[in-house]
């Protein structure tokens, strides 16, 4: 054991001598930190789109209104210079505008128009208690069940009994809304008479879910959780930005310390041969599968190095662009049917650790070449080719020649961040079954290294 | 009797189908220089390789200080240092970060002894300089020096002579000297340079297209193959009339080599009579003799040449 410690060391020194591992490290920096700013700047960016509903928004609409002269123009006219009137731009009181409108007809009898005045009165006032009673009371009216009612009212009642005004970016007012409309899905879904399966059965799991996690955070008066940032949101975006965002994001550059893992695992065992060097190391007091072990095990090591390397200058790029006030937040899961409570930075570890098998997978591959061709050439282009050709190979696989082995080939299972958020190609791949697949691929290359380096003549 | 170091026992070694070693004993002992002398592909850096670790073997078995190279292969070569064809070191580094690699993959090396064997090998002044800026006989010392670290009980080198100058040359055989008769090391040394190996060993081994011709000490080898001729050069004034006054000798066994030398084969037990009576009848005859001397003992390296050119046959 000290003497695999001590080879490590050997190999430490040898690539930290080495010019072309600093100047990997500086362009990863270099990278990550292009990468933040890149990331803050399109999130502020598209944020800064998203607030149509404005003062000129509101004239410009009307001035169309009046050009066009459609159908009942006049109408929306009149809606607009109401929201405008009462500067009217988001939240309750649009809703209650738009629903106010809808009310109006040139025919309405004696309850409605009781119904656009409570409304109306209750905008003007900014008084939206009034407007939530308002809201019970139409749907006590409306809906019979006392299941629909308590599904329909359960915003508006949570809300007064608590005295939670609701206010756009307001956490809990946010928190509140997303609670309401998953309710209701949920409801509907349960009262369909279809079964619930497939697509829906997971978005219906997901929706109960997000119940759980929300009410927990209600009850425990929970402003910020940590959330994984699905890859297929990236460009969709987040709303705001800051060091979890940005942590979340991050997980995308993964593959770029894979890119430089590739080259120092195609090296470490083929810049021996290559150099000569390997005639004076084997020629030491130590078994060959000692040596290998080592320089295996650098590998690995400076794979996690520049992952923590990379976690950390996300960290500081993201503090230091938004602040570092949400940095001791946690993440919140449902487990067993219980909300667990994870340390952010522990959760975003997790996170990090599976992008980085990846990485891991790919560096043995190139490993294991590079002790059977002695060529870090081939160990390099060999596994680029993998990593990155991977996903068209599965691809044609899949849908062009429509075989189903393809799921047991490393191509289909590297992706285990995509697979672990659901997105996998085949049907029933989950994230065991990948690193399943994936465990036995690593034995096979640790054992193929292992007896090429072992017998082969020097 | 000598207490044997490294013996190898019937070494039999095959490149695909190729045979190079064919059934290869002998051993060295602590104490004495041993020589491995053979033409080119004969197979002396793959005897050496299997014996350092290198490479594996098809038949036989290599004991290092009785401990057996296939049982026991992290205690048989931790006895032994080497040096394999070239000193390719890590270029990169400097010699001294080359040494304390070697020095962390073996056991009970300190700084103190690092600096010994710098000393040792002359490279104190270069030592921090990079690997990448020494010449080959710098590099080849280096090489020494990481041989020497661990003070091995067998000091295996390969052609170790390869770059230097001569007083490099003469440094490394006053080294391997030392380390042999004073340190009780046994030494194994390849090399092309005969003279050298004549200077140099105490014992030969001979090989040749993988076979092992002979194992010798150097004056055994040497008496052996001058044979029953001595070589006398002769000066004279007139080669021509001087040879043919020559008559107490076979016709063969004189030649003119210009016209005032000549070279005569004289059988050694009767050679002192026969010169003396060259040397009265060429100067009666008016001859001018100005030298008459027995030529240099035939050296190691006319030995090899003719063992070698002789394919292999065994010397008398
Ligand atoms: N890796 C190898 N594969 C196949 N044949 C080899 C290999 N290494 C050596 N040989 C063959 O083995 C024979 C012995 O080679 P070796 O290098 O031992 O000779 P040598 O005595 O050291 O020669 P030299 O004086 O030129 O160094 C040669 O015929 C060579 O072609
Ligand atoms: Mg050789």
């Amino acid at each position: 054991m000290l003497k695999l410690l001590r080879l490590m060391k050997n190999e430490f020194i040898k690539l930290s001598l080495k010019l072309s591992t600093w100047i990997m490290v500086i362009i990863i920096l270099a990278i990550c930190v292009a990468y933040s700013v890149g990331c803050y700047t399109m999130v502020k960016n598209s944020n800064s789109y998203s607030s149509y509903n404005s003062l000129t928004g509101y004239e410009y609409e009307i001035e169309y209104l009046r050009d066009t002269k459609q159908d009942g123009w006049e109408r929306q006219v009149e809606e607009l210079q109401f929201l405008i009137d009462n500067k009217v731009f988001d939240g309750w009181r649009a809703m209650a505008t738009h629903e106010m409108f809808e009310l109006k007809t040139d025919s309405m009898d004696k309850a409605t128009t009781e119904k656009i005045n409570i409304i109306k009165k209750s905008i003007e006032n900014s008084d939206w208690k009034m407007y939530y009673q308002f809201k019970i009371d139409d749907n006590n009216s409306i809906y019979s069940s006392s299941s629909d009612r308590e599904v329909q009212n359960w915003r508006y009642k949570y809300s007064l009994d608590n005295e939670i005004e609701p206010i756009v970016g307001e956490w809990k007012s946010d928190v509140i809304d997303e609670l309401a409309v998953a309710k209701i899905s949920v409801q509907r879904m349960e009262e369909s008479p279809n079964t619930i399966t497939g697509e829906a059965g997971k978005q219906y799991n997901e929706l109960k879910e997000s119940i759980k996690i929300n009410e927990y955070r209600l009850e425990n008066d929970i402003k910020y959780s940590v959330k994984d940032i699905e890859l297929s949101f990236i460009m969709g975006g987040p709303s705001t930005f800051d060091v979890w965002v940005m942590l979340g994001m991050g997980v995308q550059l993964i593959s770029t310390i894979g890119l430089i893992v590739i080259i120092i695992a195609g090296g470490i065992v083929a810049s021996e041969f290559s150099s000569g060097t390997i005639k004076f190391l084997l020629i030491n007091p130590v078994k060959r599968g000692k040596i290998l072990a080592s320089k295996y095990a650098v590998v690995v090591s400076v794979s996690f190095l520049l992952l923590l390397l990379m976690y950390l200058v996300f960290t500081v790029m993201g503090g230091l662009l938004s602040g570092f006030e949400n940095i001791g937040a946690s993440n919140l899961s449902v487990i067993n049917g219980k909300v667990v409570e994870i340390p952010g930075f522990l959760y975003m570890a997790k996170t990090y650790l599976l992008g980085s098998i990846n990485m891991i997978v790919m560096a043995t591959l190139a490993f294991t070449v590079s002790s059977l061709m002695r060529s870090s050439a081939i160990a390099i282009g060999v596994s680029m080719f993998a990593m990155m050709g991977g996903s068209i190979i599965d691809m044609i696989l899949k849908e062009v020649l429509r075989v189903d082995w393809g799921r047991y080939l490393i191509f289909s299972n590297i992706d285990i961040v995509n697979i672990s958020q659901g997105n996998s190609l085949y049907e029933g791949q989950t994230q065991g079954f990948a690193i399943a697949v994936l465990a036995v691929h690593m034995v096979i290359f640790w054992l193929t290294a292992w007896d090429g380096f072992v017998r082969r003549e020097v | 009797m000598p207490k044997s170091v490294l013996k190898v026992e019937n070494l039999n070694k095959h490149f695909g189908r190729r045979q190079i070693l064919h059934d290869i004993s002998f051993e060295t002992y602590a104490g004495e220089v041993f020589g491995f002398l053979g033409p080119n592909g004969a197979g002396k850096t793959t005897t050496i390789k299997i014996a350092v670790g290198l490479l594996s073997l098809d038949e036989g078995d290599i004991k290092i200080n009785g401990i057996s190279i296939k049982k026991d292969f992290e205690g048989a070569i931790a006895q032994v240092g080497g040096i394999v064809e070239n000193p390719e070191l890590y270029k990169y580094m400097s010699g001294m970060q080359n040494l304390k690699q070697y020095a962390r993959m073996r056991t009970g090396i300190d700084q103190k002894r690092i600096d010994e064997v710098i000393e040792l090998v002359g490279l104190k002044n270069r030592i921090n300089d990079r690997v990448g800026k020494y010449s080959l006989g710098m590099r080849q010392r280096l090489g020494v020096a990481q041989a020497l670290l661990h003070r091995p009980k067998l000091l295996v080198l390969d052609e170790p002579t390869n770059g230097l100058d001569p007083a490099g040359i003469k440094g490394l055989r006053d080294i391997l000297k030392d380390l042999a008769h004073k340190e009780q090391i046994s030494v194994l040394v390849s090399s092309h340079l005969m003279s050298e190996m004549e200077l140099m060993c105490d014992r030969v081994g001979i090989i040749m297209n993988g076979k092992l011709v002979d194992v010798k000490s150097v004056e055994e080898l040497i008496s052996s193959v001058s044979g029953e001729f001595v070589t006398y050069k002769l000066k004279v004034d007139n080669a021509t009339k001087a040879i043919s006054l020559i008559d107490n000798v076979n016709d063969d066994n004189k030649k003119i080599i210009d016209e005032t030398h000549i070279e005569v084969l004289i059988e050694k037990e009767n050679a002192d009579n026969v010169v003396s009576n060259i040397a009265h009848k060429l100067i009666t005859n008016g001859i001018k003799l100005s030298m008459l001397c027995p030529a240099e003992n035939k050296k190691l390296e006319d030995v090899f040449m003719e063992i070698t050119k002789n394919g292999g046959v065994q010397i008398a």
